[in-house]
């Protein structure tokens, strides 16, 4: 017994001292926004200046212009993020580590220099002319930003979906082959709902990277009001000029929106029951 | 029912070599071998997860060794039952038959018989994870039973259980197959397990099938010296054999000398079957009795396992009521072997030449 109690006890410390770290990181975040609000609340300039931006058309064009692209970017992200995912995970060869850190790229590298390489290959060479000579404009064109969004939020799809595809067990899709299953069916049936948490989780982080992307966006479609300009572009645009009031308004609205979309996503994500039963194992 | 001819399977650094086995309809097989010895890479091969190099597989001799597994009808139950995590006990079991096209409400209606053989009606609303081993065990064995396969194949089934479950689950799987009539290959790599529910065996070591046989059979006469010390022989000896007379022949091993029937040349290595030989008192010394002094005493509940230092141990088992007198350790005693506990193995690990006829 007194073996059990100091086992209580030493997990008892050792989640305090966790818990005091993640504590302060939250105390963290969270002061960030309530500096945030305070400064735009607590001074006459600042409701102002919130007042305007939420009523301005150009404002509310950005938010608009910021759903729906990484709306949209986060779909074809998870199109590229699925697949590439179980085939890192389930093919494993030299080629395929090769490829493995090649995904990495846009995680490791400042996304600035995706919005600068897609200019200068949309702008400079043969490809991009090609292109927009069968009508497909990416430069300065709202589909830009979707096409920067993919390009680097799928990245983050890929490496969250590939551990979770490691995670699994690769005889599940084998037994439903055995039960009269194609290839197809069995992933989709069972491979694909025995990741559904993760899945959940990777949709979340692409669609919030998506919507926080500004500066290669800025280097590739530009920041035209009222055409591609984005609310992270809106907010850095606004900083640049000295209107901090007004950067501070349109980054609460940001804020706002994210826990939006996300406390959806985690309702309709629930628990699959999977991470439930990985927890009880430990 | 199922014949599987010369197959050669290659599993990345593993090789399955020139495997020859056959099941009849309704009998009940067991693969034996220890961890790595291909079981499972065998299995995988015969309901269609892998593909063989070499070789065919016939099931009902229809040639289904490049066939899809979805259309093999077999059914399999891998280690740890792999239920999908992700659906409902009900679901689950129903799966096989949705995958064939028949709609939910039909699967449901139709997995009725394998929910009451199996007894698992209020498991059906459960997720697989809140399931106990033998509870996960029975779903798994209903999944692969509602489709009713032809054959069913179960990767070690009752090694996640608990010791003692073991041997109930054993028999019910054996009456299960009795009741269904199904051709049913199982992997173990536990002699008990297989006593209790094989109708035939086969012994795997290295990809290679070392022997096939009923068990009793393999218990008594292992092939070789892999084989017995896989099956536990006790008394594993190699010695010189000289021919004799009237079809005998004299084995020398550690300076005693035993008397064998059939006519033996060479190095030779032979298996004493403990429960044969006779224990007792110093005596006349006679023909096949060699006195040793006793070192072990373990009592196993049935028997007495005795251990008497002769040049080399010889294990002997006695029954514990002809033992009512006292054994002391350090004693002398003398032990009878009788012609029918020796076995000579076939192939031997320094190869004897066997004339007798076999």
């Amino acid at each position: 017994m007194p073996e059990t109690r100091t086992q209580q006890r030493k997990t008892s410390i050792l989640d305090t001292v966790f818990g005091a770290v993640l504590g302060l990181y939250i105390l963290f975040i969270g002061g960030i926004v309530v500096a945030n609000a305070l400064v735009v609340g607590m001074t006459p300039e600042g409701r102002l200046q919130f007042w305007e931006s939420i009523r301005d058309p150009d404002v509310l064009h950005a938010v608009w212009l910021s759903i729906w692209t990484s709306t949209v970017s986060a779909i074809i992200a998870m199109g590229i993020s699925i697949p590439s995912g179980y085939l890192l995970s389930h093919r494993r060869s030299r080629g395929m580590r090769f490829i493995d850190a090649i995904v990495d790229i846009p995680i490791i590298l400042p996304p600035l220099l995706f919005g600068i390489s897609l200019l200068v290959l949309f702008q400079r060479t043969f490809l991009g002319a090609s292109l927009r000579a069968i009508g497909l404009k990416f430069y300065h064109e709202p589909s830009g930003i979707v096409l920067v969004q993919v390009l680097i939020a799928a990245a983050y799809g890929i490496r969250m979906l590939k551990g979770a595809f490691d995670s699994l067990d690769p005889r599940l899709a084998a037994v439903a082959r055995t039960l009269g299953c194609t290839r197809l069916r069995a992933f989709l049936t069972v491979v694909l709902p025995s990741i559904r948490n993760s899945i959940i989780a990777a949709l979340v982080m692409i669609w919030a990277r998506a919507l926080a992307l500004y500066g290669p966006i800025i280097a590739f479609v530009g920041a035209t009001t009222g055409r591609t300009e984005v609310l992270p572009t809106r907010m850095y645009l606004e900083m640049s000029v000295g209107r901090l009031e007004a950067a501070l308004a349109v980054s609460l609205l940001m804020i706002g929106l994210a826990a939006i979309v996300l406390l959806i996503l985690k309702l309709v994500g629930g628990s699959d029951g999977i991470d439930s039963e990985r927890m009880t194992r430990l | 029912m199922l014949n599987i001819e010369h197959l050669e399977t290659v599993a990345g650094d593993f090789r399955l070599h020139n495997i020859t086995l056959s099941a009849p309809a309704g009998s009940y097989g067991v693969l034996l071998g220890p961890p790595g010895s291909g079981k499972s890479v065998l299995v995988e091969t015969i309901c269609g997860l892998r593909s063989p190099s070499e070789g065919r597989i016939l099931i009902n001799d229809k040639d289904v060794s490049h066939e899809d597994p979805r259309k093999r009808l077999v059914g399999y139950v891998p280690q740890d039952y792999v239920l999908f995590p992700c659906q409902r006990v009900r679901d689950n079991i129903a799966f096989g038959l949705r995958s064939r096209g028949m709609s939910r409400h039909d699967a449901i209606k139709d997995i009725q018989w394998v929910v009451e053989l199996l007894q698992i009606g209020d498991l059906l609303n459960r997720w697989p994870r809140t399931l106990s081993g033998g509870e996960r065990q029975r779903v798994a064995l209903a999944r692969a039973l509602a489709i009713k396969p032809r054959l069913l194949l179960l990767d070690e089934p009752v090694s996640a259980l608990d010791e003692g479950l073991r041997e109930r689950v054993c028999r019910e799987l054996r009456r299960f197959q009795q009741e269904l009539g199904i051709t049913t290959i199982h992997i173990s790599h536990n002699i008990e397990e297989a006593l209790a529910v094989s109708d035939w065996a086969a012994v795997l070591e290295n990809g290679h099938v070392l022997q096939t046989g009923k068990m009793h059979n393999l218990l008594r006469h292992p092939r070789n010296e892999t084989v017995a010390r896989f099956l536990r022989s006790e008394n594993i000896f190699c010695g010189q054999a000289h021919p004799g007379d009237n079809a005998q022949s004299t084995v020398t091993f550690a300076n005693q000398t035993l008397t064998i029937a059939g006519t033996l040349t060479g190095p030779t290595t032979f298996v004493v079957r403990p429960e044969l030989i006779h224990f007792g008192k110093p005596h006349a010394p006679g023909k096949n009795i060699i006195r040793g002094r006793l070192t072990e005493i373990t009592d196993r509940g049935a028997y007495i396992r005795l251990v008497i230092d002769a040049g080399v141990p010889i294990t002997i088992f006695t029954s514990v009521k002809d033992q009512t007198g006292a054994m002391s350790i350090g004693e002398s005693y003398d032990i009878t072997i009788p012609p029918n506990a020796i076995h000579v193995l076939e192939e031997s690990t320094a190869p004897a030449r066997l004339t007798s006829d076999r």
